[in-house]
């Protein structure tokens, strides 16, 4: 493991500046695919 | 009510299905895939001589930025198959395309500022590969405020296929500005030597190895990010479809 004494809070920070976008935005296509399945029903119900 | 409307090119159901099980695959050998490139930058790969521990950034944020100049091949590809055949299916992967590496491109950004500020002693400085990486993020953002800014679905393919097709002349752009350029600060890893470049870096075996591993786990999460906003895109043009029914229906 490495020596979290030496810049290990920028070692960490870069770390979630990797980890943090690519999670946020892998939630947010979950968010928006779930968004369209409800806007789809709702179309389709208006539609019939 | 009849409804006459064609599809928006919807690609056939087989296509999306293909790609969704790739997606779902990719997506179950990404976690163990997280440990290992985890394990490789972080235990695996010694500490750099001068640099010490904080160099491990470097195992993230190089990944990083050449995914997102691949994915913004993968866009310029697009554009040119888009203009040639007319099929939106193109459209969908070229925008999906430059979205996710608008997001590779950043990470690649905030990670380099990150570890710049121990080693330079500066979050940011505007040296030649900084400077053109932010004109190409600039750039790129440009293209999603033109795609917001089209409501016709033609027009915004076309526009977009040519913007993408421009807008990739900054690739090679940012890649050789660290190879030809005086007084940059940058290191020049891989593919060339800049005797200016004040930044140099040596890799061991053991780094190699462990930035080989980044660069492949790196790849496959961002195609993994770039399959899931495909098979939105797709979505989102049903949806469009539904909403162009809806509203012929309503007219008649």
């Amino acid at each position: 493991m490495p020596d979290w004494s030496d810049n290990g809070f920028y070692l960490i920070l870069g770390l979630l500046a990797f980890w943090l976008p690519v999670l946020g935005y892998g939630w947010s296509l979950r968010n928006r695919a779930a968004l369209l399945t409800a806007e789809e029903a709702l179309l389709r119900e208006e539609l019939e | 009510m009849a409804v006459t409307h064609p599809p928006l090119m919807a690609p056939p159901a087989s296509q999306a299905g293909r790609l969704a099980t790739a997606t779902r695959v990719l997506g179950w050998v990404l976690l163990p895939g997280a440990l290992v490139a985890l394990f490789m930058a972080l235990v695996y790969a010694p500490p750099e001589a001068t640099m010490g521990e904080v160099y491990r950034i470097f195992f993230f944020h190089m990944p990083a930025n050449i995914v997102s100049f691949v994915l913004f091949f993968v866009a310029f590809v697009a554009g040119i198959t888009y203009l040639r055949t007319g099929n939106a299916l193109w459209d969908r992967w070229g925008a999906s395309s430059i979205e996710v590496g608008i997001l590779a491109a950043f990470i690649g950004t905030i990670t380099g500022s990150i570890w710049a500020r121990p080693i330079w002693n500066t979050w940011w400085t505007w040296d030649p590969r900084l400077t053109t990486m932010s004109i190409l993020l600039l750039t790129y953002a440009g293209y999603m405020m033109l795609r917001g800014a089209l409501d016709d679905p033609g027009r915004r393919a076309r526009y977009s296929a040519i913007f993408a097709i421009l807008a990739f002349v900054n690739v090679p752009l940012v890649y050789f500005s660290t190879r030809i350029l005086d007084r940059t600060i940058h290191p020049v890893v891989f593919a060339g030597e800049n005797p200016e470049a004040k930044g140099d870096m040596a890799l061991t075996a053991a780094m190699d190895q462990a930035l080989l591993v980044c660069m492949i786990f790196g790849l496959a999460l961002f195609v993994y990010l770039l399959f899931q906003r495909v098979l939105l895109a797709q979505r989102e043009a049903d949806v469009e479809q539904l909403r162009l029914h809806l509203q012929e229906a309503e007219d008649a």
